[in-house]
């Protein structure tokens, strides 16, 4: 595995250095995805043989192979209708969340005044735990969708609008100054160099407001609903299914991952310029 | 004044003379007694200046000077306080079509190819033409800075130098008379500077643009301009108006004015420099 330097004599009496670099194994070439799987796949294994010499009351715990049974009889039965439902508030908390948030946020970043007035009351309904609103919600909204919405849409809102205020607030000045001083005026300073430097600002609120929404669609639901995959969490957990209970806490882990590979090619695609993860976490 | 200046057109403001007495045409730049400052402190105090058209002037001084806000003002991003700016007879508002301006950290759209970058200042001043006119203009403009070939690249492909020769065939693009420049080649290193300098020489040569160039340093102060105004530490005041006449590059004559040119400038300079390290050992706050 050493490098070679190659020595190679033109036809005019030159010689020529090529640096030979030897070529990678298939392992290592492609070790981002090798490894990971790797480590998953001993996991597995280990978990599964502890399993088998029954170190743990089934009760309590399970193993891949029995949470991959309780997966198929979940595909087989309510999962598809409880993620229907799920979606549909995710969908629409989230679709109120940028609907307000976005504009808002842009207000706030670019009057100076208005900041000053509501950025402590943003601030600190940012870092409350508003998941403790949720039973209150459901007096309100109901036991259906509509509490589940709420909940989405306040615990995504935040972040979207901590962003855009933000990336207003940081958008480089000289480049507003050289869009005035090349004669744009008024809403295309907004349009041209405003809103493309708080691109990445926006994806960053919207991987974020995406995490949130995922908690609250499920703490909405595991605290009150009939069907869903938060409730539907709960209630295999309450009768001791606990392989089924797993298998529920799988499907929100592939979700999970599904959407955020989803959110990181749309950053880079989005904002190709600029590294992702610009923002405020 | 010293008798080394002896022979040269040197002004200075005790001396009261008068600026450009022997231009019989309106100056295309008129700064009246103009004042500014931000809170209580006053940054220019009553400045005072006429520059006429093609003239390469630059403007240099201690960091903090003012420079940088006098050349904001010329380009109607501020008013002044008192006193007037006639920008060819008329008071500068952002966006003007008569003036251009190149920035110290070039100022490119990131998000913007470098051709778009160059059609930036078409699109808003020029909205008559066409994409595919603006497309020939900003084509015609980059290939002048030699960068054809890298139309289709965004700005953070590119180096220090290359950017700024964005910035430069941008500002150029729009034809102005009036071309303003922050410390354009301020954040380059030595040799793309130097570089650019060039280049800018030869650009600036085919035109008969007026350009108010803003710079700490001397020597390009000295190799590039016709006029040098020396600010003062803030609040700033022209302290020295010197005309640069300098013969061929390659005559021994021309070493020898240009190094009393130098020496004068860094004398008075130095002074200044050392007014505001002064300032800020005893801590007045003067930044």
């Amino acid at each position: 595995m050493s490098v070679i330097i190659q020595e190679n004599r033109r036809d005019d009496g030159t010689v020529e250095r090529i640096r030979v670099e030897p070529r990678k194994s298939w392992w290592r070439r492609y070790e981002k995805l090798t490894l990971p799987i790797t480590a998953v796949v001993i996991i597995l294994v280990v978990w599964e043989t502890a399993g088998a010499f029954a170190l743990w009351n089934p009760l309590f715990f399970s193993s891949p192979s029995q949470i991959f049974q309780g997966l198929i009889e979940l595909a087989q039965g309510p999962l598809w209708s409880d993620l229907a439902v799920s979606g549909t508030e995710f969908l629409i908390g989230m679709a109120i969340a940028l609907v307000l948030g976005v504009p808002l946020g842009i207000l706030l970043g670019s009057n100076r005044r208005l900041r000053i007035a509501f950025d402590p009351i943003v601030n600190a309904l940012y870092s409350t735990p508003i998941l403790v609103l949720t039973p209150l919600l459901v007096i309100w909204f109901g036991l259906g969708i509509g509490s589940k919405i709420a909940n989405v849409a306040i615990l995504a809102i935040f972040p979207v609008l901590i962003n855009m205020i933000e990336g207003v607030q940081t958008t480089d000045a000289t480049l507003i100054r050289a869009a005035r001083s090349f004669g744009a005026r008024g809403l295309r300073v907004y349009g041209d160099v405003t809103f493309p430097s708080i691109l990445p600002f926006f994806v960053t609120g919207l991987r974020l407001a995406i995490g949130k929404g995922m908690i609250a669609v499920v703490v909405g639901e595991y605290i009150a609903a009939t069907v869903g995959i938060g409730y539907r969490i709960r209630s295999d957990a309450e009768v001791f299914n606990t392989p089924r209970y797993l298998a529920g806490v799988v499907v929100m882990v592939i979700i999970s991952v599904i959407i955020m590979a989803i959110v990181k090619v749309f950053e880079r695609r989005m904002a190709p310029w600029r590294e992702p993860g610009s923002g405020r976490e | 004044m010293t008798a080394l200046m002896a022979g040269m057109p040197v002004h200075d403001e005790e001396r009261g003379v008068h600026h450009m007495a022997e231009a019989h045409v309106e100056p295309v730049i008129r700064i009246e007694k103009v004042c500014f400052g931000y809170g209580t402190k006053l940054v220019i105090d009553n400045v005072d200046v006429d520059i006429d058209a093609g003239q390469f002037v630059s403007l240099i001084g201690p960091s903090g000077c003012g420079k940088s806000t006098l050349l904001a003002m010329l380009d109607g991003m501020a008013s002044p306080d008192s006193g007037s700016i006639l920008v060819n007879g008329q008071a500068p508002r952002p966006g003007d079509p008569d003036r251009a301006m190149v920035f110290q950290n070039f100022a490119l759209m990131p998000w913007k190819t470098v051709l778009s970058n160059v059609e930036l200042g078409l699109r808003y001043r020029r909205p008559e033409l066409a994409k595919k006119g603006r497309r020939e203009i900003a084509r015609h403009f980059l290939d002048k800075v030699g960068l054809s070939s890298a139309a289709d690249l965004y700005p953070h492909n590119l180096s220090g130098g290359m950017q700024q020769r964005v910035g430069l065939a941008r500002a150029f693009a729009v034809e102005p008379s009036i071309m303003l420049m922050d410390e354009p080649f301020g954040a380059l290193d030595a040799q793309n500077a130097e570089i650019l300098r060039e280049e800018l020489r030869s650009l600036v040569a085919e035109e008969n643009r007026t350009i108010v160039f803003v710079t700490h340093n001397l020597d390009e102060a000295i190799q590039l301009s016709d006029r040098i105004l020396l600010m003062s530490a803030g609040p700033s005041r022209i302290r020295d108006d010197i005309r640069v006449e300098l013969p061929e590059v390659h005559s021994a004559e021309y070493v020898s004015r240009y190094d009393r040119y130098r020496e004068h400038l860094w004398d008075h300079l130095r002074h200044e420099v050392e007014t505001v390290q002064q300032r800020e050992r005893e801590g007045g706050g003067a930044s």
